[in-house]
């Protein structure tokens, strides 16, 4: 019997990107864990779609789980060049809202006086492993999640209800 | 050739991993005096999954923890459920199992919180907030073991009971 292998790759790469560059632009990362669970739950909604078969509760962690390693990758080399200006905006918005409010939260002139001081290679690839393990373990999650709203119940076996003909004559009308 | 994992393995794996990410949410407020830092790189590796705002989060030692109360709760509620796993009823895990979309549901809360806090409607306690990540990540680990002891034995009929 021929074993049937689901391919994961691309699914996994289209929602790690779409998790790790979701996850770095500013503002928009509020909501924690989400953007990778989502990101995963639709790498396995695109792998179920890609393949005609029914997938496994572990296709749904191991899609989820590569797309969160590809997040993870995506999401720190997009750190890099975006760190600067993260601190900028936050910077500028921090300004602006000092302005309105009598009351700001604790240290919040502290993050006025950072200043970026650039990266060194070890803390970089430090990053993107911890940061891959991260997204992986919510990405895990988010391909469970999405096997549990996408999945394909087996198809049943219809019954078929013509019998073939023992003789292959019978089955010709007569004249 | 295939390597055939137990299920021991995979509770000993996923309880360490989860453990070590819920310890890290504690050591980064301890560590700023003696190792800022290690506390500041702790922090930025939580960074990309939690938004760290101040206000919604719990404090040790006068420092903030690495994420945010639901994230807290998140973490906690993973791995303590994940440690536990052994020891619940077989037949609950098997009722549990066969229902995945709990995992969905469970999430209600969180996500009924989340709304009526971004809507104004109320500002919900940090223990509300820490209580609601708490439960959908309770509930995770039942689907998580399974998916690993489909992948480590092929079979998900093969389960893990230290109990038996």
């Amino acid at each position: 019997m021929e074993k049937r292998q689901p391919e994961y790759f691309v699914p996994a790469l289209i929602g790690g990107a779409l998790m790790g560059a979701v996850s770095a632009i500013p503002f928009i990362n509020c909501l924690c864990c989400l953007w990778a669970v989502a990101g995963a739950m639709f790498s396995f909604y695109l792998l179920n779609q890609k393949t005609s078969f029914p997938l496994k509760l572990s296709d749904g962690l191991l899609v989820g789980a590569l797309a969160g390693v590809c997040g993870g990758l995506i999401n720190a080399l997009l750190e890099i060049p975006l760190s600067p200006i993260n601190i900028r905006i936050v910077q500028r918005y921090i300004n602006s809202v000092s302005r309105f409010m009598k009351e700001l939260p604790p240290g919040w002139e502290e993050l006025l006086q950072i200043n970026y001081q650039g990266l060194d290679l070890p803390s970089v690839l430090l990053s993107v492993l911890f940061s891959s393990l991260f997204f992986a373990f919510f990405g895990a999650i988010g391909g469970l999640i999405g096997y549990s709203l996408f999945k394909k119940e087996p198809r049943k076996e219809v019954k078929d209800e013509t019998q073939l003909p023992q003789n292959p004559g019978d089955s010709q009308s007569g004249f | 050739m295939r390597i055939k994992f137990s299920g021991f393995f995979w509770w000993l794996i996923t309880s360490l991993t989860s453990g070590t990410l819920l310890a890290g949410i504690f050591l980064a407020p301890i560590l700023p005096t003696r190792w800022p830092a290690l506390s500041a790189f702790i922090y930025a590796l939580y960074a990309p999954l939690c938004h760290q705002q101040r206000s919604r989060s719990f404090y040790l030692a006068g420092q903030q923890l690495a994420v945010c109360s639901r994230c807290s709760g998140i973490y906690a509620g993973f791995f303590l459920c994940a440690l536990f796993y052994p020891l619940y009823w077989k037949k609950l895990k098997n009722w549990l199992e066969q229902r995945p979309l709990l995992m969905v549901f469970s999430a209600l809360p969180m996500v009924i919180d989340f709304s009526i806090n971004i809507l104004g409607l109320w500002n919900s306690p940090l223990f509300i907030k820490s209580l609601t990540g708490f439960i959908w990540s309770s509930f995770l680990p039942f689907y998580w073991f399974k998916a690993l002891q489909e992948l480590g034995t092929g079979s998900p009929q093969k389960r893990l009971d230290l109990q038996k």
